[in-house]
């Protein structure tokens, strides 16, 4: 029976009084997966990283375990979604959460903690009406008002990126949002110039190491791309177009020194298969085509063509000597981990549908040939010291985990020239989410942390851990527990503080 | 559409519109975001003139906040839309984004409104007939 058929039968059996108006005010497919993840989260406690959250919080002093340095100062900001329902409606997909700011102050050996909803015009307005108001993934939200732009839904839920005395709070098909850092309040919809109201600003820009940041927006319906340049203090240098001919999702992008990158997986759209994110169709008969732009006059220099694959996320690229481009992602071999994000709503974890991801490096030679170095292990939320940013790097530090796990339980770094694996294991009753690169002093890439939040799902409490980058498998030097869980958020990144 | 085609449009309507009742169209906007600038009103008759923006009238008044009103006069019988814009900063354009998404106010005949895409000529469209004497319809501004 298909969804249509169904509703017009709960028509036809509430004309006959036999079902309570309270369910038939509900659409089937949220309704279901409300009830099915109610079911699924007794029988599996891991869940629990994915259970609708409204709170927001303050805590003065966490409880810590090693001891954080005295000089290790600054602000951990992460994002996600979280708010997943609202009348016993369960959004479909988990990157319709409206976002959740989560911010850990490190100070001197403490550490405190505070969360607040990025308040998005979504959420502000669906909050007074205590109700969702917009059914972008048609799941059956009663009286919907309709999307007139992305910014109508954008629920800033990706990213949190620090730019001069603000964080912007990122989501990757609207506009991004200003939070305070220091009480998590929302200033509102970041304006760039008047000409680019209402255009969509990436949630993984990337930030050289003079602060200047590059960031861009996809028109699914053109396929055109916009690329911006801001100053550190996110004012718009320069922006341009280019002609992608692109139209399904596109999460991540890289520059080098000279070049952005765009890699733009095998995926089309079936405009008839429901929706957005049904729509989006992989086919591992095509290429993965790169778009290779020129900094300076922002138009496309080169394309190129690897075997199909899907990557969300990215690592680095950078230019050899010889002039070669390289590329690291975390490289599925298939489309199956969007299907896997939309069922865990409904509490099903999928292990059979799982593809791996692991870390692949792409090469591009002067002459045109390309190739690809596969890298042993489970491998997602790549990130690298900062400050190498678009410029050549050996490591890239990932999530991990063991392949038959159904969540990422360690974290690793991987020796991009000698493949060498440098890993922690929290154990599989962790659900280890993004740890990031800290960068301390002068000998950067010597004196780096890696920090990171975990949830522990037995005790239902988060944490965030403290490791020498260069020395992972030695463990967490200290670790900060919250005395309760926090949902499983996206990305996040850290502000330096002199105290 | 040029003016010696709107002349002869005008005509047409006017020939046929000697055999046939008249009647006027009310247009109702519910909520004009400031005094800055003008609002414009064009109305299209059919399908075919609203795909091809070939207005068979236009009119203009200067953009005052809150509701608004305007009225076309002596139409005769058919299927017409009113497209409606808010010229804030007046020049005489609909300013768009660079991904074409309008940054100026917009409305449309039946309160008709976008919803991830434009509304559809269906959802816009306002039949006047024979007999009728004045219609009426409203319009939601949508601002970006």
């Amino acid at each position: 029976m298909n969804r249509r058929q169904f509703i017009s039968q709960l028509g036809l059996i509430s004309a006959m009084g036999l079902v309570p108006k309270s369910l038939l005010a509900l659409g089937d497919t949220a309704t279901s997966t409300f009830e099915l993840f109610r079911q699924a989260l007794q029988k599996n406690p891991e869940l629990l990283g994915y259970q609708n959250y409204t709170q927001e919080r303050v805590v003065d002093q966490l409880e810590i375990e090693g001891q954080f340095p005295a000089d290790f100062n600054g602000r951990l900001f992460r994002n996600g979604p979280a708010l997943f329902e609202r009348n016993a409606i369960r959004y479909g997909h988990l990157f319709e959460g409206d976002g959740m700011i989560q911010a850990f102050t490190f100070k001197q050996g403490q550490v405190s903690f505070r969360n607040k909803f990025v308040q998005t015009h979504k959420f502000k307005t669906e909050q007074a009406a205590d109700r969702f108001l917009y059914d972008f993934s048609d799941i059956g939200i009663p009286n919907p008002l309709p999307i007139s732009s992305a910014d109508t839904i954008n629920p800033a839920n990706t990213n949190i990126l620090p730019v001069g005395d603000e964080l912007w709070a990122l989501w990757e098909a609207g506009s991004a949002y200003g939070v305070n850092p220091d009480t998590l309040e929302t200033s509102g919809v970041i304006g760039l110039n008047d000409q680019l109201k209402g255009m969509p600003f990436s949630a993984h820009p990337k930030v050289e190491a003079d602060g200047t940041i590059w960031n861009f927006g996809l028109d699914y319906g053109s396929g055109q791309i916009i690329i911006y340049q801001l100053n550190a203090r996110g004012q718009l240098k320069k922006y341009g177009l280019i002609d992608s001919g692109y139209h399904a999702i596109l999460h991540d992008f890289l520059i080098t020194k000279n070049h952005l990158l765009f890699i733009l997986p095998p995926l089309s759209i079936d405009v008839n298969a429901g929706s957005f994110m049904q729509q989006q169709k992989f086919d591992k008969n095509q290429a993965m085509r790169v778009l290779v732009v020129d900094k300076n006059n922002l138009q496309v220099k080169s394309a190129h063509e690897f075997p199909a694959c899907f990557m969300f996320h990215f690592g680095n690229a950078w230019e050899e000597k010889d002039g070669t481009l390289k590329f690291d992602g975390c490289r599925y071999p298939d489309f199956n981990v969007m299907t896997v994000l939309g069922d865990v709503m409904a509490g099903q974890t999928s292990p059979n549908k799982q593809s791996l991801s692991q870390t692949v490096v792409f090469s591009i030679h002067p002459n045109g040939q390309t190739k690809q170095a596969f890298f042993d292990g489970l491998s997602e939320f790549p990130r690298i010291y900062p400050s190498l940013t678009g410029l050549k790097n050996t490591k890239v530090f990932t999530t991990s985990g063991h392949p038959d796990a159904e969540t990422m339980h360690s974290i690793r770094s991987v020796n991009l020239e000698t493949g060498h694996i440098d890993l922690f294991d929290y154990g599989r009753d962790y659900l280890v989410e993004e740890h990031i690169v800290v960068e301390q002093g002068q000998k950067a890439q010597s004196n780096g942390w890696l920090l990171g939040t975990a949830l522990h799902w037995p005790s239902k409490r988060s944490c965030v851990s403290l490791f020498k980058a260069e020395n992972l498998s030695a463990g967490p030097i200290a670790r900060a527990w919250l005395p309760f869980h926090i949902p499983l958020g996206f990305h996040g990144n850290f502000k330096p503080q002199r105290v | 559409m040029n003016l010696r085609k709107a002349i002869a449009t005008g005509l047409l309507i006017l020939s046929i519109t000697c055999s046939v009742k008249a009647a006027d169209l009310t247009v109702t906007i519910d909520h004009i975001k400031s005094d800055e600038g003008t609002v414009y009103a064009q109305l299209f008759l059919g399908e075919d003139s609203y795909n091809n923006n070939n207005a068979a009238q236009s009119a203009m008044m200067p953009a005052k906040q809150g509701a608004g009103e305007f009225t076309f006069k002596d139409l005769t019988p058919g299927d017409y839309v009113v497209r409606l814009y808010h010229d804030e900063n007046g020049n005489q354009q609909l300013d768009m984004n660079a991904f074409g998404m309008p940054l100026e106010g917009y409305g449309f005949s039946n309160e008709a409104v976008a919803n991830m895409g434009p509304p559809q000529y269906k959802d816009m469209v306002v039949r006047i007939e024979e007999s009728d004497g004045v219609v009426k319809t409203k319009t939601k501004m949508t601002y970006l």
